[in-house]
């Protein structure tokens, strides 16, 4: 019991480093268009991201797929860079594609690459016995998105009350509109340029 | 409450997040394992550390010469030294007991170094303190398995811990 523990606490502490900085802007980024009234979609979302990054993190540590890490590395911020755009050119989501509906699909497979991401290096400590790491280790992410997605919904609530608070233009966006385009922009630029660095060529 | 201008409020929200691009983490896992395995036959101990060799190697070269490049052939005597900085399984009198260098191997990206140590009296009661590389990553992780009286114990070393005993 105590193994499954320290491993719980291993995938929690990985999730909610600040060097995680680039899985922490993904839930950010996909948080960022919803309020707190939205939890239901937003929790569909979020448990897609689990169920996508659970999948290669098992295949990737019990060596039934071979990662490879540049690329995925690169993979991470394309997938914040995309999910940032897709939040600032749909802007009316009722009238998007699937009604708008399709988000956990696309967070599924987003999470997909940040399974992999997860895994890198798991699998090369854990490989003789795995199952119990492997399954601490995704209870504790699973533990610490919980955490990071409450404390990016306490910020995000925080930014609509100072919207509230700005002289803003008559023909500008609902304040709604304004946070994500906002949170996005910046989530888009910081995103860009870890793609960047991270150009595996 | 004063109105805030949008165009100042939007540069205060780019100044505040745009450094967090400063740097373009990769978000590698700090963690190394260490495998104890108790061998009633002998009264010994072995101990396998599994350690990712870029890391381990940045943590021996700066400990021992700055000029050592990270991925030059570590020598053992170096490797050791800093292991036993690091790393150790105290006796019942709070004393390092010896441990004895077994060797290396190498995977892709781990090293494994071997250890032994004689313990006549099992492990049951000793103590593990394993600070390795918590001198080069705030987030290193540590976790040891002793196999010893026929099941495992796990412990979990983050920084400013201090030794664990084996129950």
């Amino acid at each position: 019991m105590n193994e499954l523990v320290n491993f719980v606490h291993l995938g929690f502490r990985h999730i909610t480093d600040v060097e995680a900085m680039d899985h922490i802007l993904f839930l950010v980024a996909l948080a960022a268009i919803y309020r707190v009234r939205d939890w239901r979609p937003a929790l569909w979302v979020v448990s897609a991201f689990t169920i996508g990054h659970s999948i290669t993190l098992a295949l990737a540590v019990t060596g039934a797929v071979t990662l490879p890490t540049r690329l995925i590395e690169f993979l991470i911020p394309v997938t914040i860079v995309a999910t940032a755009i897709e939040n600032i050119l749909v802007k009316n989501r009722s009238a998007a594609f699937m009604g708008g509906n399709y988000r956990p699909v696309f967070a599924g497979v987003f999470g997909l690459v940040h399974g992999a991401g997860f895994a890198n290096s798991l699998k090369s400590l854990f490989m003789d016995h795995v199952a119990v790491p492997l399954f601490g280790f995704n209870i504790g992410i699973e533990l610490g998105q919980v955490v990071v997605l409450a404390v990016a919904f306490a910020l995000l609530a925080g930014m609509d009350r100072i919207i509230a608070l700005l002289r803003l233009p008559a023909r500008a966006p609902a304040p709604l509109r304004l946070r994500v385009l906002a949170v996005s922009a910046v989530v888009a630029l910081v995103a860009t340029r870890w793609a960047i660095e991270r150009w595996p060529g | 409450m004063a109105r805030l201008s949008a165009g100042r409020a939007l540069a205060a929200v780019f100044a505040t997040f745009l450094p967090l691009g400063a740097a373009a983490p990769a978000h590698p896992l700090h963690n190394s394992l260490c495998e104890i395995e108790y061998v009633p036959a002998e009264h010994r101990t072995k101990v396998t550390l599994k350690l990712f060799v870029d890391d381990f190697g940045k943590a021996v070269a700066r400990r021992t010469s700055d000029k050592l490049a990270p991925d030059r052939a570590l020598a053992d005597a170096a490797m050791f030294a800093y292991i036993r900085s690091a790393f150790a399984i105290l006796g019942k009198d709070g004393k390092p007991m010896s441990l004895e260098w077994a060797g290396t191997r190498r995977t892709t990206d781990l090293i494994l170094v071997s250890l032994t140590l004689a313990t006549p009296n099992g492990l049951a009661g000793l103590r593990v303190q394993d600070n390795l590389m918590f001198d080069m990553f705030a987030d290193q992780a540590n976790i040891v398995q002793a196999r010893y009286g026929g099941h495992t114990e796990s412990l979990l070393f983050t920084k400013g811990d201090g030794a664990k005993g084996l129950p």
